[in-house]
């Protein structure tokens, strides 16, 4: 069986709201797997799910075969790891201490440090190249490197799962294309499954092999993106104009904003 | 076996032995020290059993300055440890052990107890144990179930079982007339004067266990500064960690505080003070605010017995008074 995370029948809800709506689905090992969907279709309480931060109330999530309830809170650690959206920025510990606290699923109570552990946390500082920036304090640094180190530190649990929650949120360009390109050479050089939420749905494009798009906790679409990233289910499901054409790069799906004036201008014209 | 010591083990062994030494050093100056004179070297002569035992100095320091110096290290200990955890678990740097609303029930339970014309020990100990255990109990039962969780709903109840019991210790205060009021300023102000070997050592058989417990999820309160989610992703179970340390927390500070009243600040500056030496890893910070925190009220007490010129006043007055500005001395320097 090659998919590491399945989900069948899950919902959820938070009070009377229902969040996700019997989704079943998924995630095929090595994969790098991007949830998109408007604000409120439940993007990140799947996430969370996946991530074991909540449990599901309905139905059922798998990883790697097994219910994710049969997991203790280590040995899920131990295969998944989670970088949420918000940042803890004011932890007040230097780089090379924050990314050390990845290793808390391998150790004792105590997190007393090996060898080992130290060899783990430096080629994960040194693969999303923040190992110049060991003795800092986290606050110290820009976004974009406060994403890697979090990013190492995810790394360090050596999970064969990686959920990230908008990574590239806050991020510049230069900055946006340096996370996703980490995340893709984790996938290629480590094997690692990657499941991503973002909002930007050119990104999603651009690296996701499959993308599952979400609308009020229900799936409208699952696949590849040239598939699921089409005119019509994207105006659809986000409720606005958009343009969608081929990517001058190995024609995958380019999607553009359409601004209110040019709508405007088309009815009056 | 690594043939290296882990960096993290050299320190603990570096601050532990720094701190204890500074320990011994306050307490054996805190038994050397009062208004019957001593002098350090009678007292270490006293206290490694070379001097007469029936001698008046031998039954003042064995009888009275070492129980009170045992205790003041003790309630510095568990107050700042207090401290220490509630800043963690509530990440709220304002955060202190009374915080909760630990101080306020068992202050009416003291109260109760005065008024009731009970003996100090057991009595008005068991009445403000009685106090601040029901008040946990409350605050645990508010917040309960997934709540327990929330850091915000936790420490609104606190300031707001705090505020309630403040009013009710007023109107107590308020209807009470003769010398029963001085015993109730001198509860609520923390006195540690009233220190038995025998109590002390009975305090301390409750507290080490707790300090043991807490120590061993020190490592748990450093992932759970990178907040609940986080935490938990990194294999941290947040709802045992979370409970586990609040009670633990919770009663070591209402045992302290049964027997010796509300001694202030120690339990919100120690830990800030420690932090800005140490950094902020609560590996060391636990036996940091153990062995710091103990020193810090051993001196503060023996201040507070030698500078008046008569009698003596609270522990709880110096805290603040030497705590306050020596943090912010401390703090402008770490700017830099």
């Amino acid at each position: 069986m090659n998919s590491t995370i399945t989900t069948s029948n899950l919902s959820h809800s938070f009070g009377k709201r229902n969040v996700l709506r019997h989704l079943s689905f998924s995630v095929e090992k090595g994969d790098f797997f991007i949830i998109i969907g408007p604000n409120g279709s439940g993007k990140t309480t799947l996430l969370k799910l996946m991530a074991g931060i909540l449990q599901p109330q309905n139905g059922q999530i798998e990883i790697l075969g097994l219910p994710n309830r049969s997991y203790t809170p280590k040995a899920l650690a131990r295969e998944v790891a989670f970088v949420p959206q918000r940042l803890p920025l004011d932890l007040p510990f230097t780089v090379g201490e924050a990314v050390l606290l990845g290793r808390a699923p391998y150790q004792g109570a105590l997190g007393i440090e090996r060898e080992k552990d130290l060899e783990i946390a430096e080629q994960a500082m040194k693969f999303t190249e923040v190992d110049h920036l060991t003795s800092l304090n986290i606050g110290q640094l820009s976004g974009g490197e406060q994403q890697r180190v979090f990013i190492a530190r995810a790394i360090c649990q050596e999970p064969r799962i990686m959920l990230l929650d908008e990574p590239t949120a806050s991020l510049d360009l230069a900055h946006q294309i340096r996370v996703m390109d980490l995340m893709e050479k984790l996938k290629v050089e480590k094997s690692v499954t990657v499941v991503m939420v973002s909002h930007d749905v050119n990104l999603a494009a651009m690296y996701g092999d499959q993308v599952l798009l979400l609308k009020d906790g229900e799936i409208v679409s699952r696949g590849e993106p040239r598939n699921v990233l089409s005119f019509q289910k994207l105006e659809e499901t986000y409720g606005c104009k958009l343009l969608v054409d081929e990517s001058p790069l190995e024609g995958i799906p380019r999607i553009t904003l359409v601004p209110g004036r040019y709508i405007e201008s088309d009815k009056l014209g | 076996m690594t043939a290296k010591t882990p960096f993290i083990i050299s320190r603990l062994i570096w601050v532990s032995g720094l701190l204890l030494a500074i320990l011994l050093a306050a307490m054996i100056l805190g038994s050397s020290m009062g208004s019957s004179g001593g002098g350090i070297i009678s007292v270490l002569q006293v206290l490694s059993g070379k001097s007469d035992p029936d001698s008046m100095l031998h039954t003042i320091i064995w009888r009275i300055r070492l129980p009170r110096v045992l205790l003041a290290a003790l309630v510095g200990a568990t107050l700042s440890l207090g401290g220490l955890v509630f800043q963690a678990l509530l990440r709220n740097l304002l955060a202190e052990p009374y915080i909760l609303g630990i101080s306020g029930g068992s202050a009416i339970g003291a109260i109760a107890g005065i008024l009731l014309g009970l003996s100090r020990f057991p009595g008005v100990s068991l009445t403000a144990f009685l106090g601040s255990i029901a008040t946990l109990v409350l605050i645990l039962v508010m917040t309960s179930g997934q709540t327990v969780l929330k850091k915000e709903s936790l420490l609104l109840s606190g300031v707001m079982v705090n505020a309630f019991c403040s009013s009710v210790i007023m109107f107590l205060v308020s209807l009470t007339q003769d010398s029963r009021l001085h015993n109730i300023i001198f509860w609520l102000m923390g006195d540690l004067s009233t220190a038995d070997i025998r109590q002390v050592g009975l305090l301390a058989g409750m507290l080490l266990p707790c300090f043991i417990l807490i120590f061993r999820y020190s490592h748990a309160m450093n992932l759970l500064l990178m907040g609940k989610e986080m935490a938990q992703s990194t294999g941290i179970n947040i709802k045992v960690v979370t409970i586990a340390l609040l009670v633990t927390s919770s009663f070591m500070v209402s045992a302290t505080v049964s027997y010796c009243g509300l001694i202030g600040f120690v339990g919100l500056v120690m830990p800030h003070l420690l932090r800005l030496i140490f950094g902020a890893d609560h590996r060391l910070l636990v036996p940091a605010c153990i062995l710091g925190g103990g020193s810090y009220l051993v001196i503060c007490d023996l201040l507070a017995r030698t500078l008046p010129e008569q009698g003596e006043m609270p522990a709880g007055v110096i805290t603040a008074l030497i705590g306050a500005p020596l943090f912010i001395l401390l703090l402008k320097r770490s700017k830099r």
